[in-house]
């Protein structure tokens, strides 16, 4: 685990070793992340690109009195996969899925894919839930961030988070286990 | 709701320890009052976190090469901005600028590129974005494979920066430097493919067993290695032919510190494949 405030210092003041180090560190959960976005990996490679370009630009407004480094990072990133979707949206283009496999086909999920997910099939799933919900499962669940770090992303107080993951689990439960009674879970 | 709170906290109690790595069961055993209610929650989050997601390979090196060289781009934008001298005066500038034109000719050639950077040697204005370059890739590749044939390439490297350096009769201490560092590329790159730590005289012990698989990298890196060490004679056959002493035999030292240590790495390579075959002849 290196450190993550020496790193940002580092690169605040222009030591490029410093930047690839925390891009090193965060490039798997920001694409994780933007990936559970937009289920296409192809625009996850370039939207994660984004992320740590706007990154580099903002690294010199950082200040470490306001949200973590790893906050601030995710409000860069779901910023610039709302901009994403709003940009498609805007230009009636659909949602580019890539083999998601017999889940976004068939719309529902059968047990054995309780035991393993793909992000694509996730990405199915998240479009069915609000969008707070779909930002803290992203966030928390994804991108792995602990809960002080989720709800300065999201701008909200910890209940409110705490809240919002419980009814996010009971929904994405609800979608990807239609009958949860006739199936068995293995861990 | 005080109830509905508390199941919360409780639930993000057992979220803190999923993350941490422990299990469904092991959160459950200690919420056992409430395990009907959380075991279907903590089970979907718990498949949300392992949600599989693994990017294109190489794409992690392939982004951050882009980054870097609008990284580049930015710190000589920002050195302009504040310089109060015409760039022709500033050496930061202008090694900020030609290391941007190297860093894209880095990125858009890759390691075959015959770009300006990439034939540098010490002692040159692009030496430094060149190592830059060669530091920023050890950092993100992580696989060990992937790893020692990086290694192995920047051997090769050192060796042609040898070549180069005594074609141009340039000695003095970044021949040494680079001598080092190449004996550095060819440890790390034997230790990751599961060599012993140290391959210079006395004679190393034997390796300890290996994982499975491993023989085409063990063939890749004597390949290399074997290219390069002709390399290396066919360099040093040149300065016996070319150069006078002093600088002759301090050329041929550095030639053979390096072609030493190659040969160590070829006997430790050639005992890894052996015991990786050894099982399948019997």
């Amino acid at each position: 685990m290196p450190d993550v405030v020496a790193l940002v210092r580092e690169a605040q003041k222009g030591d490029l070793s410093a930047f690839a180090a925390l891009y090193d560190h965060y490039f798997e959960r920001v694409y994780r992340y933007v990936m559970a976005r937009v289920g296409n990996s192809h625009e996850a490679e370039e939207l994660t690109q984004d992320v740590f370009l706007k990154v580099m630009q903002a690294l010199p407004s950082f200040r470490f009195r306001g949200p973590p480094f790893a906050a601030w990072l995710f409000r860069v990133a779901h910023n610039v996969v709302v901009d994403r979707v709003r940009r498609r949206k805007a230009a009636g283009e659909s949602v580019p899925l890539e083999d998601a496999g017999d889940i976004a086909h068939g719309g529902s999920v059968e047990a054995s894919a309780m035991q393993a997910l793909d992000i694509q099939d996730l990405h199915w799933a998240l479009e069915r839930v609000t969008d707070l919900q779909r930002q803290v499962v992203t966030l928390r669940f994804i991108a792995g961030l602990s809960l002080a770090e989720t709800a300065d992303a999201m701008r909200r107080n910890e209940n409110a988070v705490k809240a919002l993951q419980h009814s996010a689990l009971n929904a994405l439960r609800r979608i990807l286990v239609p009958n949860p009674g006739e199936v068995k879970v293995e861990e | 709701m005080t109830a509905q709170r508390d199941l919360e906290d409780r639930l993000n109690a057992c979220l803190d320890r999923l993350q941490s790595g422990a299990t469904v069961e092991e959160c459950l055993a200690l919420y056992a009052q409430d395990a009907a209610e959380l075991e279907p929650l903590l089970r979907t989050a718990h498949l949300t976190m392992r949600a599989t997601a693994a990017a294109r390979p190489g794409a992690r090196a392939e982004v951050l090469a882009r980054l870097s060289g609008a990284w580049q781009e930015r710190q000589a934008r920002r050195s302009s901005r504040f310089s109060f001298l015409p760039p022709v005066f500033s050496p930061a500038l202008r090694a900020s600028a030609v290391a941007l034109v190297a860093v894209f000719a880095l990125v858009a050639g890759g390691w075959g590129a015959s770009s300006a950077a990439a034939e540098s040697v010490p002692g040159e204005v692009l030496y430094p974005v060149k190592r830059t370059h060669e530091r920023l890739l050890l950092i993100i590749v992580r696989p060990s494979d992937e790893r020692a044939r990086l290694h192995a390439r920047l051997v090769e490297r050192r060796g042609a920066e040898m070549a180069a350096m005594a074609d141009a009769e340039r000695n003095g201490p970044e021949l040494e430097q680079v001598s080092d560092r190449l004996e550095s590329h060819v440890q790390h790159a034997v230790v990751l493919v599961g060599g012993p730590p140290r391959l210079s005289p006395p004679r190393p012990p034997m390796p300890p067993p290996l994982r499975t698989g491993e023989a085409r990298i063990h063939q890749e890196l004597r390949a290399l290695f074997l290219r390069e060490m002709l390399a290396h004679r066919l360099a040093m056959q040149r300065v016996m032919l070319e150069m006078q002493d002093p600088r002759r035999e301090h050329f041929q030292q550095a030639f053979q510190r390096s072609e030493l240590h190659l040969l160590h790495a070829l006997e430790i390579l050639e005992l890894l494949a052996a015991q990786h075959t050894e099982p399948q002849e019997r």
